[in-house]
């Protein structure tokens, strides 16, 4: 008995967006896979190990993902666009795997470097780049869209820590004592997770309403 | 979720909460993409060649009186009639087991299983009309 070759759809780039924005899991999982392949073929970083590598590349698709579903990256008049500015969609000259490429760039070179760069421009150097300029591209959009970018920028740049014990204490509803169990030795007592939790909470909330301000985007 | 921030109840908590989750089961879906299909696949092709074999060995044990062979090789010198009768033998074979296929949950590789069946049924089919 023998097995035939699958004959698996292919999705362009204009049907993944549609499918990841209508959370359609066989689209999500397809465009995974895809771009896990992508991927490997394409980074020539071997500064890491294996998983630091999955770690960039799983951190990178998030951020593409995120921005598919938060519409910053759309279909307007029917091409790929990305939001500017002044609330217009402008064509992508990129396709979404050279986009994730760049997004993993600057995650590597952040993982190198340690720090956060608030400029990502000067890594890229030509015109098809343009488009991954990530730098203040919360604006754009309806306000309610505004402020969900807002939020999930902040939520992307808090310590990884904070957003773990956040997203189990608020999230998933458990309580300290769960949170401290299933944490280990990260935070010793339960004192200690709860000051925790409330200076994450407070510095989260701090930026977010910073970046409202700056947009002037009311509460 | 956790209510009990009392000073905070501006709506904000309620929306960082919500993108919260909205990351979690993104990156839940990630890991679960990442889980290796291959042993999931192995199982189900495994279980599926059992029931397979389950079923042709139902429907190929001759029945009582009949003696002719199930299946020839190559080569063999019988009758034309004895051949004609283990073409037919295995195209009921080949039948049963399309049927026991498509009793079982129609996941990609039963579907598969269920065409090269049918291939190999025409295969035979063809045999059988030369």
């Amino acid at each position: 008995m023998h097995i035939l070759k699958k004959q698996q759809k292919e999705y362009n780039d204009l049907e993944v967006i549609e499918g990841l924005q209508a959370k359609n899991p066989k689209v999500e999982s397809w465009f995974y896979d895809k771009a896990k392949k992508h991927f490997e073929l394409h980074f020539t970083e071997d500064f890491f190990d294996p998983d630091h590598r999955q770690e960039i590349f799983q951190e990178s698709f998030l951020i593409l993902w995120s921005e598919i579903t938060n519409k910053k990256i759309s279909i307007h008049e029917g091409k790929m666009a990305r939001i500017q500015a002044n609330n217009s969609y402008k064509p992508m000259t990129c396709n979404l795997y050279t986009f994730l490429m760049a997004i993993a760039k600057n995650e590597y070179r952040e993982m190198v470097r340690d720090h956060r760069e608030t400029c990502y421009a000067e890594f890229f150097d030509n015109a098809e780049n343009a488009d991954t300029d990530l730098l203040d591209k919360t604006s754009g959009g309806t306000i309610e869209e505004q402020k969900i970018r807002i939020v999930d920028e902040c939520i992307k740049n808090i310590n990884p820590h904070c957003r773990e014990i956040l997203t189990m204490f608020y999230y998933e509803g458990k309580s300290l004592e769960e949170i401290l169990a299933s944490r280990n030795d990260k935070n010793q007592s339960k004192g200690g997770l709860k000051t925790a939790k409330y200076k994450c909470m407070n510095t989260l909330r701090e930026n977010i309403k910073q970046q409202f301000i700056k947009y002037g985007i009311r509460l | 979720m956790n209510n009990n921030d009392k000073e905070w109840d501006d709506g904000l908590s309620q929306m960082i909460t919500e993108r919260l989750g909205e990351r979690k089961r993104k990156l839940d879906k990630i890991k679960n993409w990442e889980k290796p299909a291959k042993h999931v696949n192995m199982w189900a092709i495994a279980s599926l060649g059992v029931a397979v074999c389950v079923c042709a060995f139902f429907f190929l044990i001759p029945k009582s009186g009949e003696t002719t062979p199930i299946l020839m090789d190559e080569g063999d010198i019988r009758a034309p009639q004895a051949q004609m009768t283990n073409i037919d033998s295995a195209i009921i074979a080949s039948d049963s087991i399309i049927h026991c296929l498509e009793q079982m949950e129609q996941t990609d590789e039963v579907k598969y299983e269920i065409e090269a069946e049918r291939l190999k049924q025409n295969n035979l089919l063809n045999k059988k009309k030369n």
